[in-house]
């Protein structure tokens, strides 16, 4: 997803009040949004209500959305208070940053059909992935799919810039390791085939 | 460079954090390490494919979704116009004014920050206006009822009637306010706050005029300064209070170019309110019943009372007539026969220009 074209469309919306580019918008960041606020409602269904009371209020301020410099880390931040909001008032929660909150990653798989890598490689990773801490995972996620900066994810979930670097390089080196294993594991059948061809 | 480091500078340069220093010595270590360029290029792989959702991709659902917003947003849109319930537009006095004015009663709904862009989040704003030449009628979801004479702009956020009875008030209206001990109303203007349970009052703060005046007809008002906290007067019915502008007042030469001069008004005046003889109308509400009643005053301050009653901009070529003082009562004249009565008093002449301005010029 290319930030100018997100821009591009935001500035559709606010000059021709037009809901054919916001529809563009919605289904190019509800999928980023959705799991965001999954993760910190735990629940599939109360992130859906979030993610569309978040879409609504933009929608009444479309005017000043070519204004919005970042959009996709603006929506992520509405999605967090929001979230907080509806936390407070359904489950009298007094939460005032995710601080505290124990943020479920939710299920998730990479899709196995891929030309460019094989299967097992597909599986391993996603397996890694898995045995991440969530925090770390969210911060992952936050960070490969939404495209943030470690800053936007720090401020995102009150911690700081170092806390996102350090916990980018715990997924990296488990990600790249397991993956080292492959191509070593990789590299041996086909010495295995070569022997036996 | 050991393990971590590279670990370290790939992370990095996945997220598009790595700084030019930090790219280069990432290259040099695969220079260094060519075995690792194919597991640099296995991570860019896996790096683009998405994450989906084991029931299938994110996306999935995301048509559903924007059909159940786009008929959300319908709904809204006709459910819109929020707080004021009624609104009436009262009628208008002459054909002239038919043409001129039309009652604008503009309803935008404020914008709505999020909380981390703008520290806390502000209410929802609600402002209602009128044009010049226009009066309107709203009633507040309180109950409250306030008149609203032309170029008058009143603002209340959305907690009104709930959390507040708070509104900003820019212009002239009368207010017949609904009683309520736990919820005070107040009203903002530039120079003077008015606090009240229940009563009838009239409030003109037009920050064009040399004055801003609060007139109470029944109860109990309480004033207070934005520019002095400390003071705090209590206005009886049939009293009136008119705070000073600005010590510096503007008024209009003979070209019609706005020039600065000293103001001449002390900076506050208690007063009574003023009946008229004849049925005992109060001059200050008058306007609430489509009167424009005027007595002994300059023609400077009058010109700005008509343009904001008949819509219209008056320019006045004739120094001499801004300090001449007129007394009258229009009652639904047009503006020509207003014209010519007050040329009965004073001797000028006037024509129309283009763009409803009145141009006045000696005879």
């Amino acid at each position: 997803m290319i930030d100018a074209n997100l821009h591009t469309i935001c500035q559709k919306i606010t000059k021709g009040d037009d809901q054919g580019a916001f529809g563009e918008l919605f289904s190019l960041l509800y999928p980023k949004l959705l799991p965001f606020a999954v993760s910190i409602l735990n629940s599939r269904e109360s992130g859906e209500e979030v993610v569309e009371d978040v879409f609504v209020k933009l929608w009444q301020n479309r005017k000043m959305l070519d204004a919005i410099k970042n959009i996709k880390y603006y929506l992520l931040v509405a999605v967090k208070h929001t979230s907080l909001d509806y936390l407070n008032r359904e489950k009298k929660t007094q939460h005032e940053s995710l601080e505290n909150i124990d943020l479920e990653f939710g299920d998730f798989e990479l899709n196995p059909e891929n030309a460019l890598i094989s299967r097992e490689n597909i599986v391993a990773i996603q397996k890694e992935i898995e045995s991440l801490p969530n925090r770390c995972k969210l911060i992952f996620r936050l960070v490969k799919e939404n495209g943030l900066k470690y800053k936007e994810v720090g401020e995102l979930l009150n911690i700081s810039t170092k806390t996102v670097e350090t916990q980018m390089t715990i997924a990296l080196s488990r990600i790249g390791s397991a993956l080292r294993k492959q191509l070593a594991a990789e590299g041996t059948t086909d010495l295995k085939k070569l022997k036996e061809g | 460079m050991d393990t971590d480091r590279f670990w370290y500078l790939l992370s990095k340069l996945k997220s598009v954090e790595a700084s030019p220093e930090e790219q280069l010595e990432l290259s040099q270590y695969l220079s260094e390490h060519p075995a690792d360029i194919e597991l640099l290029k296995m991570v860019d792989i896996f790096w683009n494919i998405p994450f989906r959702t084991k029931t299938g991709s994110d996306a999935d659902g995301t048509d559903e979704a924007w059909s159940k917003f786009q008929k959300r947003i319908l709904q809204e849109a006709v459910q819109e116009s929020p707080a004021p319930v009624g609104v009436i537009g009262i009628r208008r006095i002459t054909k002239f004014l038919m043409k001129a004015s039309a009652v604008f009663l503009i309803i935008f709904t404020g914008y709505y920050l999020w909380k981390e862009f703008n520290l806390s989040k502000p209410a929802q704003k609600n402002t209602v206006s009128t044009k010049n030449g226009s009066r309107s009628k709203i009633d507040m979801p309180d109950g409250t009822q306030i008149w609203l004479n032309g170029g008058t702009r009143i603002e209340y956020d959305e907690n009104y009637g709930k959390q507040n009875r708070e509104i900003t008030l820019n212009g002239e209206a009368y207010f017949d306010v609904v009683h309520n001990e736990r919820s005070p109303f107040i009203i903002h203007t530039k120079k003077l706050n008015i606090k009240v349970l229940g009563t009838v009052f009239n409030v003109k703060a037009y920050p064009e005029d040399s004055m801003t005046e609060a007139s109470l007809v029944k109860g109990r008002i309480e004033v207070t300064f934005p520019d002095r906290p400390q003071e705090k007067l209590i206005l009886k019915p049939s009293e009136k209070i008119a705070v000073a502008n600005n010590p510096f007042e503007y008024s209009k030469n003979s070209t019609g170019v706005k020039e600065k001069r000293k103001s001449t008004n002390p900076e506050i005046v208690f007063s009574a309110l003023n009946y008229q003889v004849r049925d005992s109308t109060i001059v200050e509400t008058a306007w609430v019943k489509n009167k424009l009643i005027f007595r002994s005053k300059k023609f400077d301050e009058l010109s700005r009372e008509m343009e904001r009653w008949y819509g219209i901009t008056i320019q006045v070529q004739d120094s001499a007539i801004l300090n001449e003082r007129f007394t009258g009562t229009f009652n639904n004249e047009s503006l020509d026969k207003a014209l010519d009565a007050l040329m009965l008093s004073y001797p000028f002449q006037y024509k129309y220009e283009k763009n409803n301005t009145i141009i006045i010029y000696k005879k």
